[in-house]
């Protein structure tokens, strides 16, 4: 059981590791390019070089939240919580040319959470989402969004481009199920970030799923309402 | 020098391609297999850069398909990938009668060295 833990542990450092190799090609290329070219993109250095620092700080997160500790729950706002998600991701959807709609289906009471790692946690799911659609021909695009089903409230993100993300799909539940599967076969499908969120979610005490709505597929997070704060729905 | 760059990663093809022509190249970028060689049959490159790891399929199977079209089994091909050797499990000596003349890794490689390697290759070839 603890060789388990350990060896899962390093497949997620490893797959981390493996996913930062990308971001950080982007950044030496553009920066050599740099020297003669447009101030776009400097902009775009800064803004993949921070989206992999943010993969960094949420696999540091992922990490606190094992080490069993009492997490602080709070009732957290829905909408606060998909538009700092929303914010976080446009800068690194603008470089890949990726829409990011922002749907909140309904009003909502607060969810009993914590803020920092939900937003973390739906950051990353939106980062992988958007990564896995860079090479899309399509019109790449992500939904933030959160909706009620059986009382509950769901947050996730929707991709809109099913071809992509199904094999990304596939991966996640494959990792959720702990289906043996060599990493370097992922490593360049930005899986870690996904296994971050749910190792996120985990020490929230709830798990993404794949879900599908209107047609498109995502993953979600199921929350329940905050009990004091239900009469409140913003 | 006619050049097209497969590759699925719209960002450093974008940065290769720039470069390449502020150098006077004249490249075409293609994100698959079909896509290239649709774009072979428009306009002939004299060289290929490829990545295996392509979003659909696999650059080998690119290559397979390519090297089926005797018209085209000139055309030099250098791959350029992010998989470092152990994980290629390949040699340049298994490759080469695909036309493969080089593999290049991503991330060690200069933009300065690839545009120098592509002539050198050319002029090999």
């Amino acid at each position: 059981m603890v060789a388990d833990i350990a060896l899962t542990g390093d497949k997620l450092f490893q797959s981390v590791i493996e996913q930062l190799k990308l971001p950080l090609l982007h950044i030496a290329n553009k920066a050599e390019l740099s020297s003669e070219l447009t101030p776009q993109n400097y902009s775009d250095i800064s803004d993949i070089a921070r989206m992999a620092l943010k993969l960094v700080d949420s696999y540091m997160l992922s990490i606190e939240g094992s080490n069993n500790q009492i997490l602080d729950l709070e009732p957290v706002a829905v909408g606060s919580i998909l538009r700092s998600a929303a914010i976080n991701l446009s800068p690194i959807a603008n470089v890949h040319s990726c829409n990011i709609e922002l749907k909140l289906d309904g009003s909502f009471a607060p969810v009993m959470s914590n803020y920092r790692r939900l937003e973390a946690a739906i950051t990353m799911v939106g980062y992988s989402l958007i990564e896995a659609q860079a090479s899309s021909n399509e019109d790449p695009g992500i939904i933030i969004t959160a909706y009620k089903k059986n009382e509950k409230t769901k947050l996730g993100v929707f991709s809109k481009d099913l071809y992509i993300t199904r094999d990304i799909f596939n991966i996640f539940k494959d990792q959720r199920l702990n289906l043996k599967q060599s990493l370097p076969g992922v490593s360049f499908t930005p899986a870690a970030g996904l296994m971050v969120a749910n190792k996120i979610a985990g020490s929230l005490s709830t798990q993404f799923g794949v879900v599908k709505r209107d047609n498109l597929k995502g993953l979600a997070v199921v929350l329940s309402p905050s009990s004091q704060m239900r009469l409140i729905e913003v | 020098m006619r050049t097209l760059i497969i590759d699925s990663d719209k960002i450093l093809s974008s940065v290769y391609k720039t470069y390449l022509e502020y150098f006077g190249h004249v490249v075409d970028l293609a994100d698959d297999g079909q896509v290239a060689i649709d774009l072979i049959d428009k306009a002939k490159p004299d060289i290929i850069l490829l990545e295996i790891q392509l979003k659909k399929h696999s650059g080998f199977e690119f290559l397979y398909e390519l090297r089926s079209y005797p018209e085209w089994n000139e055309i030099p091909v250098i791959l350029c990938t992010l998989l470092n050797k152990s994980e290629l499990s390949l040699s340049l000596v298994h490759l080469e009668h695909f036309g493969v003349v080089d593999i290049l890794y991503k991330p060690t490689l200069r933009l300065n060295e690839l545009a120098y390697v592509l002539e050198n290759k050319l002029s090999v070839a």
